[in-house]
């Protein structure tokens, strides 16, 4: 029984083929293996404002951070953006640029959303925005191509509304009209294209938790600079060294909390 | 007696086999590579491969050297091509990822890999097509060879 020379050629094939399998099969699970050790991470970054009322803009930040401690390389990460109101009005789409992340690096970037708030209150769509505390939809798509092979997509949505518009907001602490009273002075300018009104309620805490409590009404006008202030039952000479104020600014357009630590 | 004894080993054999693709293909990646959340993402991809692998280990064993061996593997072949098919949708991996705060749904475009996972298919189908075809070929030059010695005995027979 003489053996042809195809049997050869068949031979090579199949062993092309069990090359190739175990091939894509140990490049597939080790590129699993590194994702599911946690070696493959991305975060983002809660949304925040910074507001830029004066010239009617609102900058809405989301950070971005991605780290490769796996074998292979990250290409093209990036993030897109999307902006929509509660009513479906799309109010803003952003992407970033395109990074490469080699093995063993890691990637800082910002996804911004600028917002022209003149413009969306003179568009009758938008407009009711300027009315209310506008809920905010934030669609984020964070994109790259994973060893090579695996392009890969992680999508998001997040909820906000609108940040303060508090230009110069400060406050300080002095002696109330009673004796056991500690007045709260709080002032800022409302730089927003919209008039708010609502609470500004003030919480002073010590070592060993909250001391005192008090709150105000109150209504800004666009370009008005208020001074509030609000008392507190406690007397100041009474303070411990350390202690931290909370003012939380709960009105019809936003919401907002300010800390600050003194001593 | 020889039969029975032949079909036993041959039993044995894809137990055997089936035993051993069972560890490599769903006990170890589900024991050690992956673990917790990621176990569970994976294993409704994984179960029905391992299932694939299994099966076709175990049935490549009992049909080694007959005629059902070529049809076995055209038919594997196809059976993973189909497998990737279903498995990846239209060619993208959905997973929802629970985090602290918003669930993260997490979307890997397979089209490339399922490239290269038909491209090879596509060569594990072609070889025992081929080897159907030699194998008729290779039976054609037989007879071809037979009649040719018996025309050349034939013609040796009635002499000059």
């Amino acid at each position: 029984m003489r053996r042809p020379p195809r049997r050869g050629a068949l031979r090579a094939l199949s062993a092309l083929a069990t090359l190739l399998w175990l091939l894509l099969a140990g490049f597939t699970i080790t590129a699993i293996y590194f994702v599911a050790a946690g070696a493959v991470w991305a975060r983002l970054s809660e949304p925040f404002f910074i507001p830029d009322y004066d010239r009617g803009l609102l900058k809405l930040i989301v950070g971005v951070v991605v780290e490769n401690q796996a074998v292979f390389d990250l290409m093209n990460v990036g993030a897109e953006g999307l902006l929509w109101d509660h009513l479906g009005n799309l109010l803003y789409s952003n992407s970033t640029p395109l990074y490469f992340v080699g093995v063993g690096g890691k990637v800082s970037f910002d996804l911004s959303f600028c917002l022209n708030l003149t413009e969306l209150a003179l568009d009758p769509a938008t407009a009711y925005l300027m009315t209310e505390r506008a809920l905010l939809n934030v669609s984020i798509s964070l994109h790259m191509i994973y060893a090579y092979i695996f392009p890969t997509e992680a999508n998001v949505s997040l909820v906000t509304g609108w940040g303060p518009p508090l230009s110069g907001l400060r406050a300080r602490l002095s002696p109330g009209p009673l004796p056991d009273t500690t007045r709260v002075m709080v002032a800022f300018m409302n730089s927003a294209p919209f008039w708010f009104k609502g609470k500004v309620k003030a919480y002073l805490y010590g070592d060993g938790g909250l001391l005192a409590s008090g709150e105000t009404q109150v209504t800004a006008h666009r370009d008005e600079e208020r001074h509030l202030s609000v008392l507190l039952p406690i007397n100041m000479d009474n303070l411990p060294e350390h202690y931290r104020l909370v003012l939380v600014f709960d009105t019809n357009m936003f919401y907002f909390t300010w800390e600050w630590e003194y001593g | 007696m020889v039969e029975a004894r032949d079909v036993a080993r041959r039993l044995v054999r894809a137990a055997l086999a089936a035993g051993f693709t069972y560890a490599v293909t769903y006990y170890l990646p589900m024991t050690f590579l992956l673990g917790g959340e990621t176990a569970s993402l994976a294993e409704p991809v994984i179960t029905p491969f391992a299932v694939l692998c299994i099966f076709f280990s175990a049935m490549g064993e009992l049909l080694k050297g007959t005629g059902g061996q070529y049809v076995l593997e055209v038919v594997r072949g196809f059976a993973f091509v189909a497998y990737f098919s279903f498995t990846v949708g239209g060619g993208e991996l959905v997973f929802v990822v629970p985090t602290d705060g918003a669930p993260v749904v997490l979307a890997i475009d397979m089209t490339v890999f399922f490239f290269v996972v038909i491209i090879i298919s596509l060569i594990e189908i072609a070889i025992p097509l081929l080897k159907a075809i030699f194998y008729f070929i290779e039976r054609e030059e037989e007879e071809l060879e037979e009649l040719k010695v018996k025309l050349l005995r034939e013609l040796e027979g009635q002499g000059p």
